[in-house]
């Protein structure tokens, strides 16, 4: 092959490699997240605008000071049939990221914008099963159902802490639950009544933990709040037969004990994984 | 089968070429056919037509001249297909007529535009004069696909040592080559950035002007009683200031100027006088400020989208002092302007997020500079390229406006410009070619304008030139600059124009 033949054949690879990198992109994958609100504060409040905002980050602090990092999605609901229908694809977001999402009653004076403040009504979405507040995105629509707004916003500060004993692994949720425990069956839990969680990873040794009260719904003082906690030992994301329920308690029988939350640090809240949950 | 815009553009001004370059009817039209005359007859015809002449200084003159021309704008943002790229047709009439004698005529200059997108419907159309059709207080006639405006139409009165005028008028006060610190009195028509042609750049404004005529020195004094607001362009058009953000979207409304009352009208004066070569010129204005405050005035909860932020255009009675000079120096002219006002307004800054910000904003006044200096270089080319023959010029200008106060905002729509431009001709003035950059200082923006035409030289021209803009963007602040609006705007423009 003489120079000038090479050269040809150089050029039309070129030409031919600009003329198939032209053209339009492939558009972004659908993600719209769907759903509506509900609650009694509704028809209390019904001239008050109602806003769903969907974050990065399960963090109110963070969405008021850097919401422009933070947010996601941040519209009103339509006011009649109370629904919402978001499109996510210019977000950044994408199927399998995970965000946390919630829908207010904004009750401030109109002279700023929505923001979820002291006085608000709001509600989160809350996985039934784990009880967890982070949603895992699919493409296309992805339904939410129904989000509760039922938690009026109060101005306090208050966390639970100590230490998870044993040498467990897995991935631990834990939480703070408001109401009456009759049995340990968290089917039967109601996720309004879930006042503060965490997440921690267990890799097989004693582990401090953290849980932050949230001033949602209740006004410190909160009593007969008890302290629970699910371990996935197998990562699965969901309960299934081998994970643990644990929870802080203080003396035989070990049930699960009660404690009140008031403003600041309670501390010494240790919990001991004592229930296996078995195969249905 | 409708035919493509351009062809349609392209065969009337085909057409328009046949027509006679100008025309003056300075006469009753004379008959085709010369009749015979017998002498006596031919004789008395003489002395007819030498009265006609006498009388020609005295009698009704009509002077037309114009030119028509097609404008095309096509996006070169890449996410779109050719179709939704073409983001402007446009065919204008522009009509410069003086009817009447040099001392006592009614002037008038005269555009008739109409733009059109017909292969696209309802709100993929991406460009309108207007939201809806209205009459401006200047008589400008707008709507959404069609417009006439009469920015210059006055009767004129000359005398000895004086002239006035009344009607729509348009100041050119002031010696920069872009923005005007003391043209106090014409707004600007920002519909589309800066790439508005110079003759609809600014907006007429009905007033009542008169200029006395000293030996060393000419005195301008305007009274404008009917306040007219500047143009931004309306939503839904490829030049809207569209902002985008996650938790937010801007919406400027449109105002219809400062009421018409007495003490919202405008008044101004300029003396001009020339000193060892030196031209200076001294102005003070009072009256509504040719430029809106925009507040962010509240917020608008939407279903299903983000929040509204609603910026208004608010217009203010300002006073002014200003000064221009320019000079020249063989083949170098410097010039200069610089306008102070002691009680400009604007709003007060709130840097916060967005969540904490309060609306509506607050406005103060403040001191207020704006100058511009600059110079033009007639560059010698031919010395240097032998059989040159067109005029080469490099542009240089700095623009600069500032506010004293603190904790007042800076100016919003026009500040720390630097502008370069290089123009000349060639090929014995066929073509003409020029090469623009503007770069904003404060905020990082650029735009990019080279140009190249070809002048046929028997009133018909094309022009071509393509516009790169880039801006970025200040996450502290709410409304962005242009330059970060218009990022995605880059363009190729073609102008066919036929002059007459």
């Amino acid at each position: 092959m003489n120079t000038d033949q090479s050269k040809a054949i150089l050029t039309a690879v070129l030409i031919l490699t600009t003329l198939l990198g032209c053209g339009e992109p492939s558009a972004p994958p659908d993600l719209y997240v769907t759903g509506s609100v509900a609650g009694a504060a509704l028809a209390e409040y019904p001239h008050d605008p109602v806003m769903v905002l969907i974050a990065r980050k399960a963090d109110i602090t963070a969405i008021r000071n850097d919401p422009m990092n933070t947010l996601a999605a941040y519209v009103g609901v339509e006011p009649g049939s109370r629904s919402f229908r978001i499109d996510l694809a210019a977000s950044g977001l994408g199927p399998g990221d995970t965000v946390f999402i919630a829908a207010f009653i904004d009750r401030s004076p109109r002279d700023r914008a929505p923001y979820p403040d002291t006085g608000d009504i709001i509600g989160f979405w809350i996985n039934p099963l784990t009880f967890a507040t982070e949603y895992r995105l699919s493409s296309g629509d992805n339904n939410l159902g129904q989000i509760p707004i039922n938690r009026e916003i109060f101005d306090f500060k208050a966390a639970v802490s100590g230490m998870v004993v044993g040498n467990e692994s897995g991935d631990m949720t834990v939480f703070a639950y408001a109401g009456p425990l009759t049995s340990l069956n968290l089917a039967a839990l109601d996720p309004n009544l879930i006042v503060g969680f965490a997440r921690l990873n267990l890799t097989g040794s004693p582990a401090a933990y953290v849980l932050p009260i949230l001033p949602y719904g209740f006004n410190v003082p909160i009593e007969n709040v008890r302290i629970i906690a699910l371990l996935d030992v197998n990562r699965n994301g969901g309960p299934d037969a081998g994970d643990k329920i644990g929870y802080f308690t203080l003396a035989p029988p070990f049930l699960p004990a009660p404690v009140t939350i008031t403003a600041g640090a309670l501390t010494g809240i240790d919990i001991r994984f004592l229930q296996v949950l078995g195969a249905p | 089968m409708r035919l493509p815009a351009y062809l349609t553009a392209i065969a009337l001004l085909l057409l328009l070429t046949a027509a006679p370059a100008g025309f003056d009817l300075a006469k009753p039209a004379q008959a085709a056919e010369i009749s015979e005359h017998n002498e006596d007859e031919a004789t008395a015809e003489a002395e007819n037509e030498s009265e006609d002449q006498e009388d020609d200084a005295e009698a009704t003159l009509l002077n037309l001249k114009g030119f028509i021309e097609f404008q095309s704008f096509l996006n070169t943002y890449r996410d779109q297909n050719f179709t939704a790229a073409n983001k402007k047709n446009e065919l204008r009439a522009r009509m410069e007529s003086k009817i009447g004698a040099d001392d006592l005529h009614l002037f008038m200059a005269a555009d008739l535009s109409y733009q059109f997108q017909f292969w696209k419907e309802g709100l993929d159309k991406d460009y309108r004069y207007a939201a809806d059709a209205r009459v401006k207080r200047n008589l400008r006639i707008t709507s959404q696909d069609f417009e006439a405006a009469f920015n210059e139409l006055y009767l004129n009165i000359s005398r000895e040592g004086y002239r006035l005028r009344m009607g729509n008028q348009i100041y050119s006060w002031g010696t920069a080559d872009g923005i005007n610190a003391t043209a106090y009195f014409n707004p600007y028509d920002l519909r589309e950035f800066v790439f508005r042609d110079d003759d609809e750049f600014r907006y007429g404004v009905p007033s009542l002007s008169a200029m006395l005529f000293g030996n060393d020195y000419t005195l301008e004094a305007v009274f404008a009683p009917v306040h007219i607001p500047m143009q931004l362009a309306p939503e839904n058009n490829f030049w809207s200031l569209r902002q985008d953000e996650i938790l937010y979207r801007i919406h400027f409304a449109e105002s219809d100027g400062i009421n018409v009352e007495p003490g919202n009208f405008a008044y101004g004066a300029r003396l001009s006088t020339s000193l060892k070569g030196n031209d200076f010129s001294f102005s003070a204005y009072h009256g509504p400020d040719r430029e809106p405050v925009l507040v962010p005035e509240a917020v608008k909860v939407r279903p299903n989208q983000p929040v509204s932020v609603n910026i208004e255009q608010q217009y203010f009675v300002v006073d002014y002092i200003g000064l221009d000079f320019s000079r020249t120096m063989g083949d170098l002219v410097i010039q200069g302007e610089i306008a102070y006002s002691p009680d400009k307004p604007n709003i007060i800054e709130q840097n916060k997020p967005f969540m904490q910000v309060r609306f509506p904003y607050q406005v103060e006044r403040s001191s207020y500079v704006s100058y511009a200096v600059g110079f033009n270089y007639f560059i010698p080319l031919h010395r240097l390229l032998e059989g040159h023959d067109g005029e080469s010029v490099f542009t240089f200008e700095w623009f600069q406006s500032k506010f004293f106060k603190k904790g007042v905002s800076q100016p919003y729509l026009f500040s720390d410009l630097l502008t370069f431009r290089y123009e000349d001709t060639f090929y014995r003035g066929h073509i003409p070619v020029s090469v623009t950059t503007l770069l904003s200082t404060r905020n990082g923006g650029r735009l990019f304008r080279p140009k190249i035409g070809w002048d046929f030289q028997n009133g018909m021209s094309l022009e071509l030139s393509y516009a790169g803009i880039s801006g970025e963007k200040d996450v502290h602040e709410l409304l962005q600059n242009s330059f970060y609006y218009y990022r995605n705007n880059d363009l190729v423009m073609m102008n066919l124009r036929y002059e007459y």
